[in-house]
């Protein structure tokens, strides 16, 4: 589990322009005849819509963990592939500790991919968001790296690290021989330095929080052993999640900024971000920056320095350059990638899925199914028992608190539920049931046994009658047991359109239990005011994206009874309820134990008691597809794993320079 | 004129403050802010998000003394108070016992003393919330010294963002506007000489297409041309291999990706401008002056354009100073459709992402245009038009 709301990347501009776009494609259809729409390159024509439109599937709910054509292989050799020229040349005489990659690739030509937005700053040591985090990975390297591939930690600036004992020293050893992107030399007092800059008091970075001790906020201590090179850290905790916080953390060149980090008031920070002159950003990753256009494009070169080679000791990267085109539209993307302009599209958007599908039909592209995606759609109810510190009010009505914080209810609510149907009218049948926050696209942490609450009105039903909650006055609506009407209200943000579609069946759905929802879709900054500070809401339906990697510890804003988006009660003062503490005491668990089996099995006990408690009811998961253009590119190995297509881009190359 | 253009200059500096007063209050006045995303982001602690939010200056940290004067204080049925007892940070008592930061930051994440608001973050570090109208007048003191503040998004001062987007913007808005009135006024005039004429007629399908076809969807329509065709490119400024070109190669790179958005921004204010021209054409040829000069014996392309035209541009030339005005920001929906990376698209993330500084930066230029675009017009009108004294 782990990062962000779904961020509103379809904005109502969009849902514009898309009616838009039907109609014009209604008006070019009826306008052309047939014969034209056929060669039309929008491959929108009537005929390949039909043929290409997913079939309605699946009546019974069905968990499908994944297909074989959504296992992605691993690239293979071919040592006959030409060498090819680099354009620049490498520098510098190769590292003996160089990173061997088994690969083989062509030298030259130029990746090209758009991102949407835009890039917020290329400071490593305070990356902003996901986007960011992903586009200094090409120009920084960390001492440890998470391989999307395998799904696991592997070394990267670091050739190997050992544990003491007592889990509580972590020792690093350095490469030796790597060099910075300006030539210089590359060693352990630069890691030291990095980490000296990311605990400094007086450096407010996100990188730091993870590496606080839970309590006392204290920080590792870390230092140097020349000898050995190493860096060697101690712990006054055992941290399952050290590796991730290390690997987080980008080694910064001491030489370029050791005048910047002085004790009071450095102005690190400040140097990094404010100049965008590329020639400060000197990095270890396979590229550098060469170029910087604000709204228009990003252009990366190789890093003639870099440290890895090829099965035939070829140096990486291969790609001469990448080029990152900002767009601010997601149907311009699109046409962008369908017009050849760009090599990749990652995070294919449910809209333009029979686009995709039209261009492998006719050869010229391929649509790459990565299995259901990690970020879970979900609603919750309002449980909180507090009272409004100005007017005294309570937070939810009376009322609704007593619906809410009855178990059969939310029981039965989740009966009601037809996922399927979800499934089958909003998501054309590219998504996947769920029952926690772990999606089964999720192959390290979902489990297969928490409770599932299959689609029954009869079951919803029955639950209600049982409380006595039955319909007295005839109007199809249920009363409760003190002849209260049950209805309430259910909000989800306007931006999404996908959300407001699930939102309008789930509410279908729960009329027809006989319980009266009122659905309302408002800002985004609305719903997480309310859910943040007012606290003034009944029934709320949003999602949970994912993180690299994917470890539920991620998420322990959301799990622990303290957590701020703990969403159907945050921020207890202490657990509200035995499982509640139940949760708490096995998230502590899970971060003092590093053996990952009996980690999940902590885990799987989290996902089953949330699962019969039901604060949350998870509905659904999005299956998750990305589009490369045909024969272009050599070695991908997608991932579901952000930045699913170019994780390892040092040993991407391109077929048709 | 002059005292007229003084005059004029010295209603700026109150308008500009109650514009940006106005546009201060209306952005506090909306749900959440921009740390409003980050909060909803479970890897954010919300130590970070605090500290942010400090560094934006919506919140202010308390010290030592500042705590320890917010003295006994309820919160959730519980009594609190923070002591000075000398160590690194002030010791927390719960009703009257000691607990240590983690516990408390628990149960204080926001509580309220004297109707002031304050956040307490994951340390039990307190920050006290910075109302409105003192945020404005902060926000004011450093835009009297030039200092408009650094946006939170981009983490650079203001202005340096904007004049990266200015130049983009112009371009495409003056283009757009040249083609509006170049085409425009004569197509316009053309018509009104000969009403009800074949040109006549085709022209206004044209006005009434143009005006009639939305923007954004003409935009559409313009980039779903370039991908079918092939003819121009989809979207953007230039070409990705812009700085490999030569001189000349840059210019007509430029131009190539000029046409489509500005023919779609020109076209549809095109419209307006010959019906206006068209309107005002016919109604100076129907005056007695035209008569008299035709019975002057004045030839035909003098009574047309010395006397009918002349009075016919006094409106056009109003529109001007408004056009003015809208060059920052009437591109906006085109250069979102067509990835142009000018000034509109940039207010417009800035705006729903709630980057106040950035706003109030661009709020302001925008003012400021048009009231020069206004005085402008005024000045001209008094120009081309001997009738118009300003005094």
């Amino acid at each position: 589990m782990h990062s962000l709301f779904r961020l509103p990347k379809v904005s109502c501009q969009n849902s514009v322009t898309k009616i838009l776009q039907l109609t014009l494609l209604l008006l070019f259809i009826g306008g052309c005849g047939q014969q034209e729409s056929t060669k039309n390159p929008q491959s929108s024509s009537p005929n390949g819509v039909k043929e290409t439109l997913d079939k309605p599937v699946a009546k019974k709910p069905q968990v499908r963990i994944r297909n074989k054509s959504d296992k992605q292989p691993e690239p293979t050799v071919d040592m006959n592939l030409p060498v090819g020229t680099p354009t620049p040349p490498f520098a510098g005489s190769l590292s003996p500790d160089a990173s061997v990659k088994n690969r083989t690739g062509t030298y030259g030509g130029r990746l090209v991919y758009a991102i949407l937005g835009e890039v917020e700053t290329f400071n490593p040591v305070e990356p902003k968001g996901a986007t960011d985090q992903e586009i200094r990975a090409l120009a920084f390297s960390s001492l440890v790296s998470y391989n999307n591939g395998k799904w696991e930690a592997e070394p990267e600036l670091a050739k190997s690290w050992e544990i003491s004992d007592d889990l509580l020293t972590w020792t690093f050893f350095m490469r030796d021989g790597i060099r910075w992107s300006d030539g210089e030399v590359c060693d352990v007092e630069d890691a030291l330095f990095s980490f000296q800059a990311i605990f400094h008091p007086k450096i407010a970075t996100s990188i730091k929080d993870g590496f606080k001790h839970p309590i006392t906020g204290t920080l590792p201590k870390v230092s140097a052993d020349k000898d050995r090179n190493a860096l060697v850290f101690k712990l006054d905790r055992i941290d399952s999640q050290f590796l991730t916080h290390v690997g987080n953390a980008s080694i910064i060149p001491e030489h370029k900024w050791n005048t910047h980090l002085q004790a009071e008031d450095p102005t690190l920070l400040q140097q990094m971000t404010s100049n965008g002159d590329p020639a400060d950003l000197i990095g270890c990753g396979p590229f550098i920056l060469k170029q910087y256009i604000p709204a228009e494009k990003i252009v990366y070169e190789r890093n003639p320095y870099y440290w890895k080679v090829d099965a035939r000791q070829q140096r990486l990267p291969y790609l001469d350059q990448v080029v990152i085109v900002l767009v601010k539209d997601v149907n311009l993307h699109w046409q962008k990638f369908e017009a050849g302009e760009l090599d990749i599209f990652m995070d294919l958007p449910a809209d333009h899925f029979k686009e995709a599908l039209a261009m492998e039909k006719s050869n010229a592209a391929d649509l790459v199914r990565l299995g259901v995606s990690l970020n879970s759609n979900w609603v919750c109810f309002n449980l909180h028992p507090g009272k409004d510190a100005d007017s005294g009010e309570p937070f939810v009505d009376p009322a609704k608190s007593y619906w809410f914080n009855n178990l059969k209810f939310r029981q039965a609510v989740n009966h009601a539920i037809d996922r399927d149907g979800i499934k089958r009218t909003a998501f054309q049948g590219r998504a996947t049931p769920i029952w926690s926050s772990i999606t089964p696209g999720n192959i390290s942490w979902y489990h297969n046994g928490v409770q599932k609450y299959p689609h029954s009105l009869e079951k919803a039903g029955a639950l209600l009658d049982e409380l006595g909650w039955i319909d007295t006055d005839g109007d199809g609506i249920r009363e409760d047991d003190k002849g209260r009407k049950i209805s309430f209200s259910l909000n989800t943000n306007v931006e999404n359109n996908l959300r407001q579609q699930v939102g309008n069946l789930l509410s279908k759905n729960l009329i027809s239990a006989g319980l009266d929802v009122n659905f309302k879709p408002i800002i985004f900054n609305d719903l997480v005011t309310s859910l943040r500070d007012s606290h003034k809401w009944d029934m709320i339906l949003l999602g949970w994206g994912s993180g690299v990697p994917p470890d539920p510890a991620n998420g322990k804003n959301i799990t622990l009874s303290s957590g701020r988006l703990h969403a159907w009660y945050p921020q207890q003062p202490e657990p509200a309820t035995e499982w509640e503490a139940r949760v708490d005491e096995l998230m502590a668990m899970m971060d003092e134990e590093l053996d990952n089996k009996v980690r999940k099995k902590y885990y799987d006990e989290v996902q089953e008691l949330i699962g019969q408690n039901i604060p949350m009811i998870y509905l659904i998961a999005a299956n998750s597809y990305a589009a490369v253009q045909k024969d272009r590119l050599g070695n991908l190995w997608p991932s579901l794993l952000r930045p699913m297509l170019t994780w390892n881009i040092e040993t991407i190359w391109k077929k048709s320079p | 004129m002059l005292t007229f253009s003084l005059r004029r200059l010295l209603s700026i500096p109150p308008l500009v403050l109650v514009v940006s007063l106005l546009t201060f209050l209306l952005l506090k006045q909306a749900p959440g802010d921009f740390y409003s995303q980050m909060e909803a982001d479970p890897a954010r602690s919300t130590t970070e998000v605090l500290r942010q939010k400090e560094n934006a200056g919506l919140l202010i940290r308390l010290n030592r003394s500042e705590l320890v004067a917010l003295g006994t204080f309820s919160d959730q049925g519980h009594e609190w108070k923070f002591e000075d007892t000398g160590e690194v940070r002030p010791q927390i008592l719960k009703d009257g016992t000691v607990v240590n930061a983690k516990e408390a930051s628990r149960s204080l994440l926001k509580f309220n003393v004297n109707s002031e608001n304050y956040r307490c973050d994951d340390e039990a570090v307190v920050y006290r919330k910075v109302g409105a109208i003192e945020g404005f007048f902060s926000w004011l003191v450093n835009a009297m010294t030039l200092d408009f503040g650094i946006s939170y998004k981009f983490n650079r001062p203001v202005f340096g963002i904007i004049a990266e987007r200015l130049l983009n913007t112009l371009t495409l808005s003056l283009a757009a506007l040249l083609i509006a009135y170049g085409l425009g006024i004569p197509l316009g005039v053309f018509a009104a000489v000969k009403p009800n004429s074949r040109l006549d007629h085709s022209a206004g399908i044209i006005a009434f297409l143009g005006l009639s076809i939305p923007t954004v969807f003409f935009a559409l329509l313009a980039m779903l041309f370039a991908s079918y065709t092939g003819l121009f490119p989809i979207g953007d400024m230039r070409s990705l291999d812009y700085d490999t070109f030569g001189f000349w190669g840059k210019i007509s790179d430029r131009a190539h990706h000029l046409i489509l958005p500005a023919l779609v921004l020109g076209t549809s204010s095109m419209a307006g401008y010959m019906r206006q021209a068209r309107g005002n054409m016919i109604e100076a040829l129907s005056q007695d002056y035209v008569r008299t000069a035709r019975a002057k014996g004045v030839s035909n392309n003098g009574v047309l354009f010395k006397h009918a035209f002349r009075n016919a541009v006094n409106p056009l030339v109003t529109l001007f100073g408004y056009s003015l005005a809208s060059l920052l920001s009437g591109s906006l929906l085109v250069e979102i459709v067509m990835n142009w990376p000018g000034l509109g698209r940039l207010i417009f993330e800035a705006i729903s992402a709630k980057d106040e500084p950035l706003v109030l930066a661009s709020v302001l230029i925008s003012t400021l245009l048009l009231v020069f675009g206004n005085l402008i017009a005024d000045l001209l009108l008094a120009v081309v038009d001997p009738r118009v004294r300003l005094s």
